[in-house]
C-alpha cells in the first residue's frame, strides 16, 4: 500500500507510532481519496487527525466543539479532495491550512452568536491565559526553541493570531500596539521562525 | 488603494485577516510575485506551528468521521464552485456587475485556490460562454438578505447560478436540484455564497435549493428554500 519509500524532508509525524511501515505518502493518499478510496481517506486521517484536532482544540478550547470542527474539516477534505493537485502543493499543507481557517471561522461565528446574546467586550478577556497555555504546551522541541528566539512582541503576535484566532486589529488592541507595528511583527516573526526551522520556501 | 497590501502578508499567513481583507490580499497575490513567493515559506512555517500542538484524537472521532464520509458524496467534476474573484477579474466589467453578485466565500485559502486554478480556467470558459451568450436570460431573486441570480442560455444548454449570503446552516448544507417533469436530479452542493455552473439542462423547467444533511442527499429530504423557473 505505501508506495513511497522516499521520505520527504520536513515531514515530521509528531504523535504517530514509530512503526515498521514507512510513512505513507500523504499526497498520494489525498489523490486516492479524491477517487473515493475510503481506505486512503482513513490512512490520511490517521496521519493528520492529531494535528487537525490539536489545532482545533488550541483555537476553540471547547473540546466537543473542537471535535466537531475536526470532523467538518475531514468531511470537507473528503468532499473536495478532487481540487487537490499534487503538482502544486502538499496534502499536509492543504489540510492544515483548511483546518486553521475552519477553526478560526468557527470561533468567529460562535463569538458573533454569543456577542448577540450578551454585549460584553470579549477582546482581552483571556489573552494572558491563552499565550501561557500555548507556550507550555508546545511540545515540538524545534518549534519551541524557535519560538524562544522571537522577540516578545513577535512571539505574542504570532501566538495570539495563530493559536488564539485573533485578527491583527484585535492583536494590536491586546498588545497595545499600533496596527502597522503588529503587521510588521507578524511578518518578522514568521521570517525568523521560517529561518530557524529551516523551512524551504 | 488606501492600504499597502504587501503589509498584510504576515496577518494573512497567520489567519489574522477578516474576510474582506483576506479577499483583498488574495487578489494581490495574483499580481505580486514577491508576496506569493514569500507566502510559500510562511505557510510551510505555520504548518509546523500546527503540527506542534498535535493531540491524539479519541478513537470515537475516527469512527464518526469515517462513517460520515461513507454517507457523503464527493464533489462532482461537472459542478465546480468557482472562486468569484477569479471570474470577476476576467469577465467584462458590465457582465460582472450584472451577474456576479457573489461575495467572498468558502474556506478555500490561497493554497487550495492555487490548486484550483486549472479547474477554474476550464470551468470559467463555460461560465463565460453562458454569461455572454446572445440568448442568456438572467433572473434575480431575493430571500431576506440573501440573493440568487440565475442565468440560463438555451444555446449553451446550461445555467449559471450565483448565490450570495445564504443563511448559514451549521452542520447541514445547501443542495441544488434540477427539476424535469417533477423529477429531481442533484446538481451538487452549494456554499452560502457560491457560483455554480450546470450543463445539460435541456428539459429542465426549474431549479430548487434545499437544505440537506452534511454531504448532501440522493434526493431532496426537505421542502425547497427557493425555486427558480428557467
Ligand atoms: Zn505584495
Amino acid at each position: 500500500m505505501a508506495t513511497s519509500p522516499a521520505s520527504r524532508p520536513g515531514d515530521s509525524r509528531p504523535l504517530s507510532a514509530v512503526g515498521s511501515d514507512p510513512a505513507p505518502n500523504l499526497d498520494d493518499l489525498l489523490v486516492r481519496t479524491a477517487r473515493g478510496d475510503d481506505r486512503a481517506f482513513a490512512a490520511l486521517y490517521d496521519e493528520l487527525g492529531a494535528s487537525v484536532l490539536g489545532l482545533a482544540r488550541r483555537l476553540i478550547r471547547n473540546p466537543a466543539r473542537a471535535e466537531e470542527v475536526t470532523q467538518e474539516v475531514f468531511l470537507q477534505v473528503w468532499r473536495t479532495a478532487a481540487r487537490f493537485d499534487p503538482d502544486r502543493g502538499r496534502a499536509k499543507t492543504w489540510v492544515l491550512v483548511l483546518a486553521h481557517r475552519r477553526a478560526v471561522d468557527a470561533i468567529r461565528h460562535d463569538q458573533a452568536a454569543s456577542d448577540r446574546e450578551d454585549a460584553y467586550e470579549w477582546v482581552g478577556q483571556d489573552h494572558d491565559v491563552v499565550s501561557e497555555e500555548v507556550i507550555v504546551n508546545l511540545e515540538h522541541q524545534q518549534v519551541r526553541r524557535c519560538m524562544d528566539g522571537l522577540t516578545e512582541l513577535q512571539r505574542e503576535a504570532v501566538n495570539l493570531a495563530y493559536y488564539g484566532g485573533y485578527t491583527y486589529p484585535e492583536v494590536a488592541e491586546l498588545l497595545d500596539a499600533n496596527l502597522a507595528t503588529v503587521k510588521t511583527r507578524m511578518r518578522d516573526g514568521l521570517i525568523r521562525l521560517r529561518d530557524c526551522m529551516g523551512v524551504a520556501a | 488603494m488606501s492600504i499597502d497590501l504587501h503589509s498584510l502578508i504576515g496577518p494573512y499567513a497567520l489567519g489574522a485577516l477578516d474576510t474582506d481583507e483576506r479577499e483583498d490580499f488574495e487578489s494581490h497575490l495574483d499580481s505580486c510575485a514577491t508576496c506569493a513567493e514569500e507566502l510559500d515559506g510562511f505557510i510551510a512555517t505555520t504548518v509546523r506551528l500546527g503540527e506542534a500542538v498535535a493531540e491524539e484524537p479519541p478513537a470515537a472521532l475516527r469512527a464518526s468521521i469515517l462513517a460520515a464520509a461513507a454517507q457523503t458524496s464527493q464533489e462532482r467534476p461537472t459542478v465546480v464552485a468557482l472562486r468569484p474573484r477569479a471570474l470577476r477579474r476576467r469577465l467584462p466589467a458590465l457582465i460582472a456587475a450584472a451577474a456576479v453578485v457573489v461575495a467572498a466565500a468558502g474556506v478555500a485559502g490561497y493554497v487550495a485556490e492555487h490548486q484550483q486554478v486549472q479547474d477554474v480556467r476550464a470551468e470559467q470558459s463555460n461560465v463565460e460562454r453562458v454569461m455572454t451568450a446572445a440568448d442568456a436570460v438572467t433572473s434575480e431573486s431575493q430571500l431576506g438578505s440573501a440573493s440568487m441570480s440565475l442565468t440560463h442560455s438555451r444555446s449553451e444548454d446550461a445555467i449559471v447560478l450565483a448565490v450570495k449570503k445564504l443563511p448559514a446552516v451549521d452542520d447541514k448544507t445547501y443542495q441544488l436540484w434540477t427539476v424535469r417533469d417533477g423529477v429531481t436530479t442533484s446538481a451538487g452542493l452549494v456554499d452560502t455564497s457560491d457560483l455554480v455552473y450546470v450543463g445539460g439542462v435541456d428539459g429542465v423547467q426549474q431549479i430548487a435549493l434545499t437544505v440537506e444533511p452534511a454531504g448532501g442527499s440522493e434526493r431532496p429530504t426537505s421542502l425547497p428554500v427557493a425555486t427558480m423557473a428557467l
